[in-house]
């Protein structure tokens, strides 16, 4: 099962599979405010979901010097686009969709995927290691990495994936299946690795 | 069920997405296969390591990270916007370098480049208040008014908009310099007889015989080609120097002939060539 997730504040984020992100009830006004031009509001929001957004830049570019820059770049977006923001998806997922715009963004701008990566060897991942974790991720196909963050980090079922990407539903569902295939398969090769390194 | 069948459901069954009858049908085949409960233990390994991403990282406090109020990019700090601004600023001076490295004179006091116009004719030309070349008190022929002669006779020959060096003057007889300065003249198609003069042409309708010329860099070192005196003045006494002779008259005698302008000049000149 999906662990569910709670908010910094102790609001419910349900993470059943089939579930339907539940924004706090007052987030609405708060973005009002926003738009408004009021950075206190702002700041609030960013305390409710910073930490996500970090989450989310962290586990898909695995560097936290470049997680913190992209936090940035996806806060100032998302400034400038409050005021076009008229609530058709819930607040965090359209957040999450700026967020992989400017992660999609910034590896066009970085050199291409550094092949030593996937020939370096990894140590074997271990349950509750994430950092192993994303070294694994980092294997995988941008695309299948990115459903998998939102998936298992983000807790977004496959209708919140399918709107955060404008993907259809079918095609969320089945790139996730996907994903996961690849993820399960490179997760036991370094596994195997491991136990064949001395 | 065949084991191909139940691989393909192992990554729901260990996610708890199958249906109860579908579940049951998988947990009861797990039990008699080892080949798909060791692929089951490797799906499940792998559903715990993704479960571990739900760990949510802290960010940095707003306050450490941006500054407060309105989030721009500069305000927030970005740390790559510096580069893009360093390389900007670089770019600029090294454009200003190869701006005053190409003009290698004074710095221009007016716009450079000069839309100017010329004409050369034997009688001394009188400076314009207007910064245009203006013949002084020519003898006018019979014809039509002088700004529609030139308006429907530009300078010839008029090829190209860019005079290279080697481009051979129309009538000249002798060589052009080879260092000239970028002469441009302005496209000016000929109007139809009964159109509006341009404004330029209509400004220094005094003279018999006006053309443009937009004058690109400082005049070259060089001898000037033909017998005529020109005397140029402009607003910013800037100085003038006849470039070559693109057009004579039937006696030989020069009709029309480039200059070259040097803002830079002390006072406006008169030259007197013999050619």
């Amino acid at each position: 099962m999906i662990p569910s997730r709670y908010g910094n504040r102790g609001e419910l984020w349900l993470s059943d599979g089939k579930r339907a992100t539940r924004a706090p009830a007052d987030e609405a006004a708060l973005i009002a405010r926003v738009q408004q031009g009021d950075t206190a509001a702002l700041d609030e929001l960013y305390r409710r979901h910073g930490d996500y957004v970090y989450t989310l830049c962290l586990n898909l570019c695995g560097n936290p010097d470049d997680a913190q820059d992209l936090l940035q770049e996806t806060f100032v977006r998302a400034w400038r686009g409050l005021p076009k923001f008229v609530g058709r998806s819930s607040f965090s997922t359209w957040l999450y969709r700026i967020t992989v715009n400017v992660t999609r963004e910034a590896r066009r701008r970085r050199r291409p995927e550094p092949v030593a990566a996937a020939v370096e060897p990894i140590t074997a991942p271990e349950p509750g290691e994430v950092e192993q974790v994303r070294a694994v991720l980092a294997r995988l196909k941008p695309a299948h990495r990115l459903v998998l963050v939102l998936r298992y980090s983000m807790c977004l079922s496959h209708q919140e994936i399918a709107d955060c990407l404008r993907w259809s539903l079918s095609r969320a569902k089945v790139t996730v299946h996907r994903a996961k295939r690849a993820f399960k398969d490179e997760y036991v090769r370094a596994a195997q690795e491991d136990r064949t390194q001395p | 069920m065949k084991c191909r069948k139940i691989t393909r459901m192992l990554g729901e069954y260990v996610e708890g997405d199958l249906p109860a009858h579908r579940r049951a049908e998988v947990a009861a085949h797990l039990h008699t296969c080892g080949r798909c409960r060791a692929e089951a233990a490797a799906w499940e390994q792998a559903q715990a390591a993704l479960c571990a991403l739900s760990a949510i990282e802290a960010a940095p406090e707003r306050a450490v990270l941006m500054p407060a109020g309105a989030p721009t990019r500069a305000g927030w700090g970005f740390r790559r916007t510096w580069v893009g601004a360093g390389l900007a600023v670089a770019a600029v001076v090294l454009a200003v370098w190869l701006w005053t490295r190409t003009d290698a004179g004074p710095p221009r006091s007016g716009p450079s480049p000069q839309r100017i116009a010329a004409r050369a004719h034997p009688a001394p030309l009188k400076p314009s208040p207007t910064g245009v070349i203006r013949e002084a008190a020519p003898q006018r022929a019979p014809g039509p008014s002088p700004a529609r002669r030139v308006a429907h006779r530009p300078y010839a020959p008029r090829p190209s908009a860019r005079m290279t060096p080697s481009a051979p003057p129309a009538l000249g007889a002798q060589e052009v310099p080879p260092a000239l300065p970028e002469v441009v003249e302005p496209p000016a198609p000929a109007p139809p007889a009964d159109a509006a003069e341009p404004e330029s042409l209509v400004a220094a309708a005094p003279s018999p015989a006006i053309g443009l010329i937009l004058l690109l860099g400082p005049p070259p070192e060089w001898a000037p080609l033909s017998s005529c005196q020109v005397e140029v003045s402009f607003p910013d006494r800037a100085k003038s120097v006849v470039e070559q002779v693109v057009e004579r008259n039937p006696d030989g005698s020069p009709r029309a002939i480039r200059i070259a302008c040097d803002n830079a000049g002390p006072e406006p000149q008169s030259r007197s060539q013999g050619g």
